[in-house]
């Protein structure tokens, strides 16, 4: 395999999994509502996922299966189905608002109304799935989101106030005119839309359909090393240029094209279409992954034939999961229903999810009879269980802070 | 005794491929032949499928899957759920592989061959044409 190559799987998954339509939105909404405030979180999140994907990756460098599919022998089939029913509302959601993230590119880069864009958005990822390979898809799309990286660009460029900058980052509470509920709120969207868990399963299922081996360990760590922390700093500058260009006027993010105005507030027109190809890499990327891992997670709870290594005729049922879930997702758009708010909605649900997701893997990666010598040491063991017990207060608070602060509306 | 708790551990919930390493399904429950001397029971068959999965989830869900897949299933098909002689596993570790291949199976998988040759085979792009 090309070494270097080998590298796009991670960026993928950082840029595509971890910037994806929930971040472009709840990070420029926490940006202009609490500048920095909620930064912190991130160094959570990428450490929470980073030790996750980390762990499904070694499941299946070892077993060659994907951890989630290892879990249903070791929990029974009643633990594994909730999940399995929950993630797929939820990604049905999340495809939804993707699809709806890449129409608003184009609307971005048009004029033209997103919703008009939808289709031509449903048929460009059918076109994807069904003549690209894997590898060139996750190589073109990874690479495509580099421009991401143009938010970084922007921060310096919009001469912050670097102290300024500190001192919100460093204040853990919400600002003055809002309240604890609501920032507890945009805790856990943040959360939610950061470590969002097809991210892990894209990431090991990757990690099969590349035919990774043991051997290739080092190559797996580099792309969790170096992937998610780069999706972090990206979420983390999408709040700052949101803060520098929103706050003090008191504006709140109701649209994506706000996500990309402080672009071309900053860099002027160049920038702001490098960020559009960044937000369609992001979100067109999100798609698909998000489409193929819940088909993966659905195939393998029921032990079906699946994948792009297995010509669609051989997956069927596979290919039938993810066709419905697209075309039900491409339905659900074109019902005008708020991008945004199905956006942060789909999140929080996802945030919910979280303990039922990462609870199998941490017990398969423990299993020394399964994992030998690749077994979970003490650091995993300790950042997956923090990461756990955090995911179950988080997933408690999601419901109860999504009906008190009305969806963050209030 | 020994033998049911190690057969729980690692048959039940195990993948199943064809000779082929083709995943064909879950061991979703097993038959078991009790021996009229009162020996140790042994697996009979196999039940693989969601009618199968159902009976053992149990409750509303369990329910609504067992009755959908025996309704998706052939009417030509004997009621119950499918299953196979637990003579053609051929190996359990790391996952249970037959002898045979899937398409010698009689009613096994069946979903899976109705929406081949009659939904993803037809789509463009698909199937035997290009590939």
């Amino acid at each position: 395999m090309n070494r270097a190559f080998a590298f796009t799987l991670g960026t993928l998954s950082a840029i595509g999994g971890f910037i994806d339509i929930g971040d472009l939105v709840a990070d420029a909404q926490v940006g202009a509502r609490f500048g920095l405030r909620l930064a912190w979180v991130s160094l959570f999140t990428v450490a929470g996922i980073m030790c996750f994907s980390e762990m499904a990756g070694r499941v299946a460098l070892k077993t060659q299966r994907p951890a989630l599919a290892l879990a249903r022998s070791r929990l029974g089939p009643r633990f594994g189905l909730f999940g399995l029913i929950g993630s797929l509302l939820v990604t049905a959601l999340l495809v939804m608002a993707e699809l709806a993230g890449v129409a608003l590119a184009f609307q971005l880069a048009t004029s033209v109304h997103y919703l008009l864009w939808v289709p031509v958005a449903l048929a460009l990822v059918l076109l994807v799935v069904w003549k690209l390979p894997f590898e060139v898809m996750e190589r073109v799309y990874g690479l495509l989101g580099l421009a991401m990286l143009v938010f970084v660009v922007a921060v310096w460029q919009l001469d912050p106030d670097w102290s300024q900058l500190w001192s919100s980052a460093t204040t853990p509470a919400p600002t003055g005119r809002e309240t604890w509920a609501t920032y507890l709120f945009f805790l856990v969207a943040l959360v939610g839309a950061q470590m969002t868990p097809y991210e892990m399963f894209f990431f090991s299922s990757g990690a099969v359909d590349h035919r990774w081996r043991p051997k290739d360990i080092k190559v797996m760590r580099a792309n969790v090393i170096v992937g998610f922390p780069l999706g972090g700093i990206l979420a983390v500058a999408i709040q700052a240029v949101a803060f520098l260009v929103f706050f003090e006027a008191g504006v709140r993010v109701e649209h994506l094209s706000q996500t990309a105005l402080p672009v071309a507030v900053a860099l002027g027109k160049i920038g702001l279409v490098v960020a559009i190809v960044g937000i369609f890499a992001a979100t067109f990327g999100a798609t698909l992954e998000t489409l193929f891992a819940s088909s993966y997670d659905t195939a393998q709870y029921f032990g079906w034939s699946y994948g792009k290594v297995q010509p669609p005729a051989r997956a069927a049922r596979f290919t039938t999961v993810m066709l419905a879930l697209l075309f039900a997702a491409a339905a659900l758009a074109l019902t005008t229903l708020d991008p945004i708010t199905v956006t942060i909605v789909a999140v929080v649900c996802s945030a919910s999810l979280l303990p039922f997701l990462f609870l199998p893997v941490l017990l398969v990666a423990n299993d020394r009879e399964l994992m030998g010598e690749l077994a979970n040491g003490r650091l995993s063991n300790a950042v997956g269980f923090a990461t756990v017990t955090v995911s179950v207060i988080v997933a408690a608070l999601a419901f109860p802070l999504l009906i008190l602060t009305k969806g963050g509306t209030v | 005794m020994t033998e049911h708790v190690s057969v729980r551990m690692t048959l039940l919930d195990a993948q199943i491929v064809d000779r082929d390493r083709l995943p064909i399904g879950r061991v979703d429950d097993l038959e078991l032949f009790f021996p009229p001397d009162g020996g140790p029971p042994q697996i009979a068959r196999v039940l693989t499928g969601s009618q199968a999965l159902g009976k053992r989830i149990g409750g509303v869900i369990g329910r609504w899957l067992t009755s959908m897949s025996a309704r998706l299933r052939r009417p030509g098909s004997r009621a119950g759920p499918s299953t196979f002689d637990a003579g053609l596993i051929a190996d359990t570790k790391p996952m249970v592989r037959l002898r045979v291949q899937a398409d010698e199976l009689e009613g096994i998988a069946g979903l899976e061959r109705w929406l081949a040759s009659r939904l993803v085979e037809r789509l463009p792009g698909t199937g035997h044409a290009d590939k």
